[in-house]
């Protein structure tokens, strides 16, 4: 089974780890952007536009990757593994 | 050859090739996607698909087939997403070059350390065909005029060549 994270956590971790970043939704996915980078797969949510959505955490964990965040700073508010 | 469950951690570089027709806000295009690269990983959570070029996306599946099959309609539903918020095709062309060409550097090592162990015949993965892994990588957006489009294109979503990266 996929592990799961919560969106609201994900944005969290965006806004203490990848200061400046934004994010902007669109009909199949949310756009994030940091610095020179844009992830553009971020999952809406298992049933689209839902409040507090939780995703499958290997988006997360690509987008991560891509923007070369702090592993320490995103462990504390999301477990990706 | 692997013939059994790979490990947790096992990793499969790829590439894939894909077409794709679709509407934009007043024109017909074509996408043809030539040699991105994605490393596919036997996490804990099943099987993960990320992608190096273009690196913003990601997907899961049970196996790789599966991974990859959640991949190729993500890559398409981002061509969607890309026709809607653009105006003109030229717009259109420069951000589906840009999504193309972006670099998920985090995985590209990993990518490139797998290529070689495939080279060097030290894993490898029944049921996928081996390219050299520095096949040259494009992406080509073309306009399609009424006259030349074809009731093929109506399939071209579904089109979709992956090989091993040797």
């Amino acid at each position: 089974m996929p592990r799961l994270v919560k969106l609201n956590d994900v944005w969290r971790m965006l806004d203490a780890c990848a200061a400046g970043y934004t994010r902007r939704e669109t009909d199949h996915h949310w756009i994030v952007t940091f610095r020179i980078h844009q992830f553009r797969s971020l999952p809406l949510g298992a049933h689209g536009r839902r409040v507090n959505a939780e995703i499958e955490a290997g988006h997360v964990r690509a987008m991560v990757r891509m923007f070369g965040l702090d592993a320490t700073c995103v462990q504390r508010h999301v477990s990706l593994t | 050859m692997m013939t059994d469950v790979p490990a947790i951690g096992a990793k499969l570089p790829f590439l894939f090739s894909y077409r794709d027709t679709l509407f934009g806000n007043g024109f017909v295009v074509h996408v043809e996607a030539k040699n991105g690269r994605a490393l596919c990983v036997h996490e804990e959570d099943g099987w993960w698909m990320y992608g190096v070029n273009p690196g913003g996306m990601a997907a899961q599946g049970d196996d790789p087939h599966a991974a990859h099959a959640a991949f190729r309609k993500t890559f398409s539903d981002v061509l969607l997403d890309i026709a809607k918020d653009t105006r003109s095709f030229a717009e259109f062309r420069g951000q589906v070059e840009a999504f193309f060409e972006s670099t998920n550097a985090g995985y590209e090592p990993e990518w490139s350390e797998a290529a070689a162990a495939v080279r060097a015949g030290r894993i490898s993965r029944d049921g996928f065909s081996v390219a050299p892994a520095d096949s040259p990588r494009s992406v080509s957006v073309t306009l399609k005029s009424s006259e030349n489009v074809r009731a093929i294109d109506n399939v071209a979503a579904l089109t979709a060549e992956l090989a091993q990266a040797a």
